[in-house]
């Protein structure tokens, strides 16, 4: 990784480490992410090794994997929000990692879940993401990814206080990229999401269940 | 002939006594007890009816009203004498006959040449007639009636020209909206000359928002109403511009400077995004509202108070709020919580203590809150104006932001058709997509941050357009000639309503559809 990147990462994680806990304020209703969190479990034996990329504060995504049975890693940039993860799920494990760090040698997953975690990065960095997370997963294993609908690449958005960089695709768009980076969708569901702070702004919501062809 | 001492101590005691009231029949009363028994025995005040209804014109009218008899039940239907003499405009004396037994005087009763009805009265058969100071003293007492009836008369008609003028600029009832539930009140003064300036008004704002307004302006009468005539269209002005909360109240302020004398009116103007689910509230010294929480737990909104309008040179401040799907806004002026003698707290604590109990209809909470509050020797007018805020469901709202691009307009499409598609409005799907590209093509031109699109579905479509250019779009008539221009036309032409109007980071254009 170039130092440019690595600055650039540092800037989007130490936004987060100033929003922590107001992030879950200021998105209270999670019901598409818990969802998505219940179709996952449908599908997976007890113990299974689950992956949660952008974990934010493990709530409730990680708790819900957990009481779920799930043998739970979580990665964030933000060190403060895995510090808030580590507190709100002490089950799981947390790593203050990059995605595009991590290494398919290290263990594979039955599951990956990316819940508005990708849309952090650059359009050209976008294949590079789908297809570290390709290779952590096992042949067939699922994956369940959200986003937000934009026609965005890597703008600097307000968001809470704070500016982050921020990628969107329009629903057709999603599809043709998830696809071509070798996953089959099961299940897509658009979702209107008004945030409970003035200091986001209302947005559609993309959930895509996933499984790696 | 000789008028004594008791003759003038008795005729300036009257004097006084009628002079006392500005009420018609109080001052008729006045004079028919001030005669018995001293000048007769039994006495009638008749005026004419008109005086009584401001609304019939007194210089046309003959019919007489019995306004007052003492003893209280011996009057009788005016007789020909009483209106003999009311033509002739001069006393007539009668003596005793075998048909009227007792000697009888009609009076007229006068002012400045005009004859606003008479006085009869009669001596019991063992007394003597009028005699020529008994005319005078009569005369005089009929004439101080007569200044007070009249005068009593224009009070009464001012004051039912200030309740109409009052009632003709307040909105008789108000608009619906979507994502809110309304009701309001207004009760005048319970004198009612003491018609006050009180107003209220909800008006749409683009983006579904409504604006909630209450104001009062100081003072009453024929020149409060007026003035609140005028501030609350200049509301309604400012309002339209869609300027914050502060800049409305800043530009009224500015406006009741240029309106001449120094009147003072207090304001509260808030504006409610029911999908953002948040209130911008600016206050002008008015009462700051109370939110009331679905759980019953109210209160009293920390609104900065500011000054009231027309004091001028102080700046507003804005302060946004969020707010509960559920959560009840009362607005109302100090008429309702401020009774004389007692602070203002004590009112605003029972308002807010009969705000508790949860799950009162609008209008049932109104009439808890008059009942409580409003008494009825109240001296100052009423406006109530309370909101149930609901919110419009998320589900019924879609936001995206888009970098300008040359390709944007067809991805909007796509966003529009799949949008509406899912909202069972594919019918309407090619108006709403034709018409969002002449405003996202313009936006795509100029912009350089991404451009904002919504649409919003409540009984008609709402689709906005933002970018960051402030320059607000100008409908023109295109030449034949012209390439452009035609865009805002078209929408123009083919939506329900359209406008535009800035944002603090640049422009939003929208049309309205019916579905």
């Amino acid at each position: 990784m170039t130092d440019d990147w690595t600055e650039r990462e540092d800037r989007q994680a130490a936004a987060y480490d100033t929003i922590g806990d107001r992030y879950d304020e200021a998105f209270p209703h999670k019901e598409g992410q818990l969802a998505a969190g219940s179709w996952l479990l449908a599908r997976l034996q007890p113990g299974a090794r689950v992956l949660d990329v952008g974990c934010g504060t493990g709530v409730p995504t990680g708790s819900q994997l957990v009481a779920g049975g799930c043998d739970v890693t979580g990665i964030d940039l933000s060190a403060g929000m895995c510090a808030l993860a580590r507190t709100n799920v002490p089950e799981a494990r947390f790593v203050q990692a990059d995605l595009l760090d991590l290494d398919p040698a290290d263990g594979r997953y039955d599951a990956v879940l990316a819940f508005f975690a990708l849309l952090h990065l650059p359009k050209d960095r976008m294949g590079a993401a789908l297809g570290v997370l390709h290779a952590l997963l096992v042949p067939g294993g699922w994956f369940c990814l959200s986003m937000v609908e934009a026609d965005l690449d890597d703008v600097p958005i307000p968001f809470l206080g704070s500016e982050i960089r921020v990628t969107g695709y329009l629903r057709d768009e999603l599809r043709a990229l998830i696809e071509s980076a070798g996953f089959g969708i099961e299940e897509e569901t658009p979702m209107s999401y008004a945030p409970a702070s003035t200091q986001a702004t209302p947005e559609v919501q993309l959930f895509l269940n996933c499984r790696r062809t | 002939m000789n008028t004594t001492v008791g003759d003038l101590r008795f005729l300036n005691q009257a004097t006084v006594t009628i002079g006392a009231s500005l009420d018609l029949a109080e001052t008729a009363a006045a004079l028919a007890a001030a005669v018995v028994p001293r000048l007769a025995d039994r006495a009638t005040v008749y005026l004419l009816e008109a005086l009584f209804d401001p609304e019939l014109t007194l210089a046309l009218a003959t019919e007489l009203r019995q306004a007052a008899s003492v003893p209280a039940d011996s009057g009788s239907r005016p007789s020909p004498v009483i209106h003999r003499a009311m033509e002739s405009g001069e006393p007539i004396a009668l003596s005793s006959d075998e048909a009227v037994p007792g000697a009888s005087l009609v009076v007229p009763i006068r002012v400045r040449g005009r004859i606003l009805g008479a006085i009869l009265l009669i001596r019991s058969p063992d007394r003597s007639g009028f005699d020529e100071i008994d005319v005078l003293m009569c005369t005089q007492l009929a004439a101080q009636a007569g200044l007070g009836v009249h005068n009593a008369y224009l009070y009464e008609a001012e004051a039912l020209a200030a309740d109409t003028l009052q009632r003709s600029m307040l909105p008789t009832h108000l608009p619906r909206f979507a994502g809110v539930d309304l009701t309001h009140r207004y009760l005048p003064a319970s004198d009612t000359v003491r018609v006050g300036g009180d107003w209220f008004d909800a008006i749409a704002l683009p983006g579904s928002r409504v604006a909630f307004v209450v104001g009062d302006v100081m003072g009453h009468g024929l020149s409060s109403a007026a003035i609140m005539g005028q501030l609350r269209t200049a509301v309604q002005t400012l309002a339209a511009l869609d300027l914050p909360p502060d800049q409305v109240l800043r530009h009224l302020d500015d406006l009741a400077q240029g309106l001449g004398d120094t009147y003072l009116a207090t304001c509260v103007y808030v504006v409610y995004d029911p999908v953002a689910r948040r209130c911008t509230i600016a206050n002008a010294g008015h009462l700051p509202p109370v939110l009331v929480h679905a759980d019953g737990q109210n209160e009293l909104l920390q609104v900065p108070e500011g000054v009231p309008i027309g004091v001028g040179g102080i700046a507003f401040e804005s302060v946004e709020i969020s707010v509960a799907d559920g959560d009840r806004l009362v607005l109302c002026t100090d008429g309702l919580v401020e009774v004389r003698g007692e602070d203002i707290t004590a009112g605003l604590a029972t308002l807010r203590a009969n705000l508790a109990v949860p799950g009162l209809s609008l209008d049932a909470q109104c009439e808890v809150l008059l009942r409580v509050l409003h008494c009825s020797e109240r001296q100052d007018d009423v406006a109530l104006l309370v909101a149930d805020l609901h919110g419009i469901p998320a589900g019924d709202v879609a936001h995206w932001l888009l970098e300008p691009r040359r390709t944007t307009p067809a991805r909007i499409r796509r966003l529009i058709r799949a949008t509406m598609g899912a909202w069972g409005l594919s019918a309407e799907s090619d108006v709403t997509e034709l018409l969002a590209t002449e405003l996202v093509t313009n936006a795509v031109r100029y912009a350089t941050r991404p451009i904002e699109l919504r649409l919003l579905r409540t009984d008609a479509l709402l689709c906005e357009v933002s970018d960051d250019e402030f320059r607000l779009p100008i409908l023109r008539h295109a030449a034949d000639t012209d390439e452009g221009g035609r865009g805002l036309q078209l929408v123009s032409r083919l939506s329900r309503r359209w406008g535009a109007s800035r944002t603090t980071s640049g422009k939003v254009v929208w049309f309205e559809q019916t579905i």
